[in-house]
């Protein structure tokens, strides 16, 4: 119960905060900052500035991602933006366009 | 159990603050806070964590936390017993359970068609209580303080004169036959018992029949009564 899940028929514009793990499966626009683990799945869209520790990404991301940790963006995730983080994987088949930065 | 039948569903959780607009085709749980509004054409739960400063659009709204702002919905409003809500109602189904805070305005759509059968389906069923109610209250209220005022008297005197003379007389040979059965009865053990005893028969069987003349008599229960008691009082 502790987690948000944002459903996949779920459009939200505006700006999302929290202390607890977020988990997209909708649409999103604006802006997102977490204290824990953003996953951002397959059907899901992501249109903001991001700010967390990590972000995991299976659907697609445009905007840019800042983590405390790590970025992963998996053999489904698209995404356009820069990424500044000190641990980023790029899967096989995943596809970006972007500036990356790892020395924070 | 609701998340299996629902099916998907969308869960803001207890540490998280969304403000904007939100809209969606699904079930939406907030335990968290959401500032905006929000549209869905399925069901918003607040849970008692939740907090709504929204205006609300959805299918179905069961408020257990605490919402600011106006709902609409196209089947009902619930506020359980937990549930905080300021702001205007608009719905054809609202429930505000025992409990629930509210304050603003309610609109159920055409209440008025309702509330002109109302007064007719009131009509028809009103009289046989009305007519039930009112006698029976009535003869009640009258029979009490009669009740009450005569045990409130000093009560050593009134309640010979109650029993004796306008008691029913029922009563008054019921405790007559009573009396005269217990004499029998004591006469019976008496007579029963071993010999030493005689003196004691004698006197309850004189006793029977002192009381059996005094039926014949016809004005047995005063005296009786009176000597019995006279004689608890001197012993």
């Amino acid at each position: 119960m502790a987690n948000t899940v944002i459903g996949s028929s779920i459009v939200i514009d505006g700006e999302i905060t929290g202390e607890e793990d977020l988990e997209i499966l909708g649409t999103v626009k604006g802006k997102i900052a977490l204290k824990e683990n953003l996953r951002v799945e397959k059907s899901g869209v992501v249109e903001a500035d991001i700010a967390t520790t990590t972000v995991t990404i299976s659907g697609q991301v445009t905007g840019n991602i800042l983590a405390g940790d790590k970025v992963e963006l998996t053999a489904e995730g698209r995404m356009v933006g820069d990424i500044k983080s000190p641990r980023i994987l790029i899967a096989d088949g995943a596809s970006f366009k972007g500036n990356i930065d790892m020395d924070a | 159990m609701e998340k299996l039948i629902n099916g998907p569903e969308t869960i803001i959780g207890a540490l998280t603050q969304i403000s904007g607009n939100l809209q969606g085709d699904e079930d939406l749980r907030v335990y968290g806070r959401v500032d905006g509004n929000v549209s869905l054409t399925k069901t918003l739960t607040v849970e008692p964590s939740g907090v709504l400063v929204a205006d609300i659009q959805v299918s179905r709204a069961v408020i257990s936390g605490t919402v600011v702002g106006n709902i609409t919905a196209s089947d009902l409003v619930h506020i359980t017993e937990e549930g905080r809500v300021v702001g205007d109602l608009r719905a054809p189904r609202i429930m505000l359970v025992d409990g629930a805070s509210f304050r603003g305005n309610i609109d159920m759509g055409d209440v008025e068609q309702d509330i002109a059968d109302v007064p007719r389906r009131a009509a028809e069923k009103r009289p046989e209580p009305v007519t039930d109610e009112t006698p029976t209250p009535a003869p009640a209220r009258k029979a009490t303080p009669i009740k009450k005022t005569t045990p409130r008297g000093p009560r050593p005197a009134p309640r010979p004169i109650t029993r004796a003379s306008s008691a029913s007389r029922s009563s008054t040979l019921v405790t007559r036959a009573s009396a005269a059965a217990q004499a029998v009865a004591q006469a019976v053990r008496k007579k029963e018992a071993p010999k030493p005893k005689k003196a004691a028969p004698a006197k309850s069987t004189a006793a029977a029949a002192s009381a059996k003349k005094a039926r014949a008599k016809k004005a047995p229960k005063p005296p009786t009564t009176a000597g019995k008691k006279t004689r608890a009082k001197r012993k």
